[in-house]
């Protein structure tokens, strides 16, 4: 992913998007399955409990 | 001939920087839009912070709508339940992987402050070019410095929230500590308010009011020093810069290694540097269509493609 490897490696240039491409689609499949994990582990309570309270700490008087 | 092609365009009234401060400027109004709040001294409560947003905006805002990522990071995983959050985490991964950096070039309240500060003039520098080549910090200083960002992610947001805590609750250390944004969109509104707030101040809010007025103080001499070396959710994006799906690239058949792009880079990211071999320092052979500008540095603000008499910087979704 690097500039090196991009820069006269001789690779097809098909090839390359292809393998950009693949990339990015696992890497949004990744997020998915992150998000609907963290929803059913209760991440997204938790963090809406704490967004809707002022936070002392961050305002800077806690 | 470069000269002559820059007076040959009409310069429109809406030049491609104005409308980038555009979206900068309708996107800080419309994450932080519950303008009640700021008149109530009071936060906002619906359903929609159960989302964050892309960039920099701090929750405890009167006016934000949404969270902010990296509060809600902290949030989670100093919790008493999570030692790790997936939600954030693929919300961040989600973000990353459409935008990169654009997300600091476009999407930030944080990045827009900085650029209109950046804008300021000064009595002997008018021009940002000036100011850009009389307040250049040293690369010996600026490159290590740039790897404090990583830093700033990796100990106060990931770890200290875990290490460090009373009663099985870590605090925000980032937020707390460092995060100027929060004194700003929330701290200096809601203490003008609260009376009970106003019995809190103590040494906390005079050092946070210290770190926001360097960062003010600094950013109108030099470009986005936040972004630079301290942002922890740039550091976060700058990781997907080589893979996002929006991204830059210049053609090589039409670059003429004139450097313009550079020069008119407020990142200083080496864009021509990368189309050079590091045993030669000729350039590359002309056969490789085009080569992405995947800098880590690069926030897709577009001011190179702008620069380049050649057009021989494209940028767009998919590559």
């Amino acid at each position: 992913m690097n500039e090196k490897t991009d820069i006269g490696s001789g690779k097809n240039p098909e090839k390359k998007s292809a393998m950009y491409r693949i990339t990015q689609i696992a890497l949004l499949a990744l997020a998915g399955i992150f998000i609907f994990i963290g929803i059913l582990r209760g991440e997204a309570g938790v963090m809406f409990q704490k967004a809707v309270l002022i936070c002392l700490e961050c305002i800077g008087v806690g | 001939m470069i000269k002559s092609k820059k007076n040959d365009k009409k310069s429109p009234v809406f030049s491609g920087a104005h409308i980038r401060h555009i979206i900068q400027g309708f996107i800080t109004l419309i994450t932080n839009s519950y303008i009640v709040g700021f008149f109530s001294a009071k936060i906002f409560t619906g359903k929609t912070k159960y989302v964050c947003v892309p960039g920099l905006n701090c929750y405890s805002c009167p006016g934000a709508l949404s969270s902010c990522p990296i509060g809600a990071y902290q949030a989670v995983v100093g919790g008493r339940t999570h030692n790790i959050t997936y939600y954030v985490t693929g919300i961040l991964i989600f973000f990353g992987v459409l935008f990169g950096r654009v997300v600091c070039g476009f999407l930030c309240p944080m990045g827009f402050l900085q650029d209109l500060l950046y804008k300021i003039p000064l009595p002997r520098h008018k021009t940002q070019k000036e100011k850009a080549k009389r307040f250049k910090i040293p690369q010996i200083i600026d490159k290590p410095l740039r790897y404090l960002k990583y830093i700033m992610l990796i100990v106060p947001v990931m770890l200290l929230p875990i290490i460090f805590t009373r009663f099985g609750i870590g605090d925000p250390y980032f937020c707390k500590w460092i995060c100027p944004v929060g004194t700003l969109e929330g701290g200096i509104p809601l203490v003008l308010q609260n009376e009970s707030l106003q019995a809190m101040v103590g040494f906390l809010f005079t050092w946070k009011m210290t770190i926001l007025a360097i960062i003010i103080i600094s950013s109108i001499f030099i470009y986005r020093p936040f972004c630079k070396y301290i942002c922890p959710l740039g550091a976060i994006y700058a990781l997907f810069n080589s893979v996002s799906i929006y991204n830059m690239s210049i053609d090589n058949a039409s670059c003429t290694r004139c450097g313009l792009c550079e020069k008119a880079c407020h990142m200083q990211v080496e864009i021509i540097k990368k189309l050079r071999t590091p045993q030669t320092q000729k350039p590359q052979k002309k056969s490789c269509a085009v080569t992405p500008i995947s800098s880590p540095e690069c926030i897709r603000c577009g001011d190179c493609k702008r620069a380049c008499p050649h057009n021989a910087i494209k940028s767009g979704w998919g590559r």
